[in-house]
């Protein structure tokens, strides 16, 4: 799909087939757009551990569980659970590894070009002292990474390219790590939710909800941005830009999708954060 | 262009064409894509600044330059500066944002994202937990010693400036552009743009007519898969298949190492259009 459309059609997905299991191969492509995202001195902060929903116990799922993630433990069949490595940079620095840059990989592929300045004696003479020395010498820093969330917005657009649905929310890091053996130097960063969509996209409004304050800014942070409402129509057009606002049946459709998961009795009443299924009637909102 | 092909596309541009400007439509559709990225716990933390490099003075231009960042600052006509408005949490702690995108049908009720959840579980778990937040960090990009903030709100404010930097990136690419995340001068930039204290900032995107070819000399170099991704369980690699490699390099998702054999003559070519050192 064009990357305008994919952009358009991603929403936070809630519901997902719960029967509807999804292709190892997919995931792969997930993994694998993930791992060509653009990355500082070309390290990989990110790592990432896949779940089989399936293979988790009703417990173990519960024990992930947080007051964003809940049910979509239970419905979505894959999630990905992304990491900062803390140990990537002083890693990299300290041994050189490839192919960060420390290692010389990125200069011989000829990807930091020589007539910008770049030569092993900058690297070895004013880079690794200066830059990555000062950052990367001191050990572990905590606190995220923005590499994290350029690889996995990628795999993000790259789900939603191949009819996944997907949404992004947080875990319990402790119930991770002692389920999955996660090392010291992983920071958790989000769950990934893969599965597929039993919502439909365009029945969720894109800027539904959202506070439209002026968020962009140009020449200062005090000038917002003129936007050219008749680019927007282009966008329009071009499928990036879509219905601000939830579709006149989207309350149906969540009511019908609340039925199957009151037939199935509700899949989650799991200790931490259990669904109000039973009992509960709510207004849905549109 | 197909997203796959996009993907594989991208490299990091640090040689642009100085001579020609990028067109404001190109550069709305780069800010728009950025603001459709995901957010992360129902917060609208991104805030973005468009500079363009015409507006500034060369001893401005030269205080903004790295060790990283050198003349690519010269070369690129546009930079898309990326924060994170750490100030969104408390203007969220009072649930309000949560309630209008429950309201919207964006946070399922059904899944039970009533008002009574948001105000009893998900504000003083989340929003509260991380405002008083006891597991705090430096805030190593602030020109102010000794600040600290919250662990997890940190991970996930640059997490949610990553995602917006990736769709500003592809979004550039997919016009014809090339892009860049490097680094600037934070304490520079901060006087320049007069951005409040509470807006972190990340590396911009530079943003520019490629003087190098599409694809610049090659896929950079990665680490092994089975270094990043595992499964099940930390070490278990997640097997790669190979036939799903060979799937993608058709696609064009991903594309022969660079260098290719004629780089080192691409970018003497470049070098002497530039006016650079070969």
């Amino acid at each position: 799909m064009e990357f305008a459309r994919v952009v358009g059609r991603r929403r936070d997905i809630h519901f997902y087939s719960p029967w509807q299991p999804v292709e190892m191969e997919k995931v792969q492509k997930v993994l694998e757009a993930a791992r060509l995202a653009s990355r500082a001195m070309n390290v990989a902060f990110f790592k990432a551990i896949v779940v089989l929903r399936d293979q988790l116990s009703p417990a173990d799922r519960d024990a992930l569980k947080t007051p964003f993630a809940r049910h979509q433990f239970d419905l979505a069949p894959v999630f990905i659970l992304w990491y900062h490595d803390m140990d990537a940079g002083p890693t990299d620095f300290a041994e050189r590894r490839w192919p960060a840059v420390p290692s010389g990989a990125v200069y011989e592929a000829l990807a930091l070009p020589p007539l910008l300045g770049w030569s092993d004696r900058y690297v070895s003479e004013v880079v690794l002292p200066e830059v990555l020395g000062p950052a990367w010498s001191r050990g572990r820093r905590p606190g995220g990474n923005a590499d994290v969330g350029v690889a996995i917005g990628q795999a993000v657009l790259c789900a939603v390219d191949q009819g996944l649905g997907t949404s992004l929310a947080p875990f319990s890091e402790d119930a991770a790590r002692a389920l999955f053996s996660v090392p010291e130097g992983w920071e958790a960063v989000t769950a990934q939710f893969l599965g597929y969509p039993l919502e439909d996209w365009a029945g969720i409004g894109q800027r539904a909800g959202e506070d439209l304050a002026p968020a962009v800014f140009e020449g200062d942070a005090r000038t917002p941005f003129a936007f050219d409402e008749d680019h927007r129509e282009r966008l329009v057009a071009a499928g990036m830009l879509t219905a601000p606002d939830s579709a006149p049946w989207r309350a149906s459709e969540l009511a019908y999708l609340r039925r199957l998961l009151d037939e199935a009795n509700g899949p989650s009443q799991g200790r931490n954060h259990g669904t109000p299924l039973a009992g509960h009637e709510p207004q849905e909102g549109a | 262009m197909e997203l796959g092909e996009l993907i594989g596309r991208r490299r990091s541009i640090r040689l642009f064409r100085p001579w020609r400007p990028v067109e404001r439509e190109k550069v709305q559709t780069v800010v728009e894509a950025m603001r459709l990225a995901p957010r992360l716990l129902g917060l609208d933390l991104v805030r973005i600044v468009v500079v363009y490099k015409e507006r500034l003075s060369p001893i401005e231009l030269g205080r903004l330059k790295t060790p990283t960042t050198t003349a690519q600052l010269d070369m690129a006509p546009v930079l898309i500066m990326p924060f994170a408005d750490l100030s969104v949490l408390a203007r969220g702690l009072d649930g309000s944002g949560l309630k209008a995108l429950a309201a919207a049908g964006v946070l399922p009720r059904s899944l039970g994202w009533s008002d009574d959840y948001i105000e009893a579980t998900v504000v003083p778990e989340v929003y509260r937990a991380l405002a008083d937040d006891e597991d705090r960090v430096p805030l190593y990009r602030r020109t102010e010693p000794g600040q600290t903030v919250s662990r997890r709100l940190l991970v996930t404010a640059v997490t949610a400036v990553g995602l917006a930097q990736t769709y500003g990136l592809l979004g550039a690419f997919d016009q014809g552009l090339g892009a860049q995340l490097s680094a600037i001068n934070f304490a520079a930039a901060k006087e320049l743009l007069g951005y409040p204290d509470d807006w972190l900032p990340s590396s911009p995107i530079f943003l520019g007519y490629p003087a190098e070819s599409v694809g610049a000399g090659g896929q950079r170099p990665r680490e092994p898969f089975e270094r990043d991704f595992h499964l099940g369980r930390h070490g278990v690699p997640f097997p790669r298949d190979p036939d799903v490699t060979r799937q993608l390099a058709e696609e064009g998702m991903l594309q022969p190492a660079a260098p290719l054999p004629w780089r080192r003559a691409e970018l003497r070519g470049v070098a002497s259009i530039l006016g650079l050192p070969t």
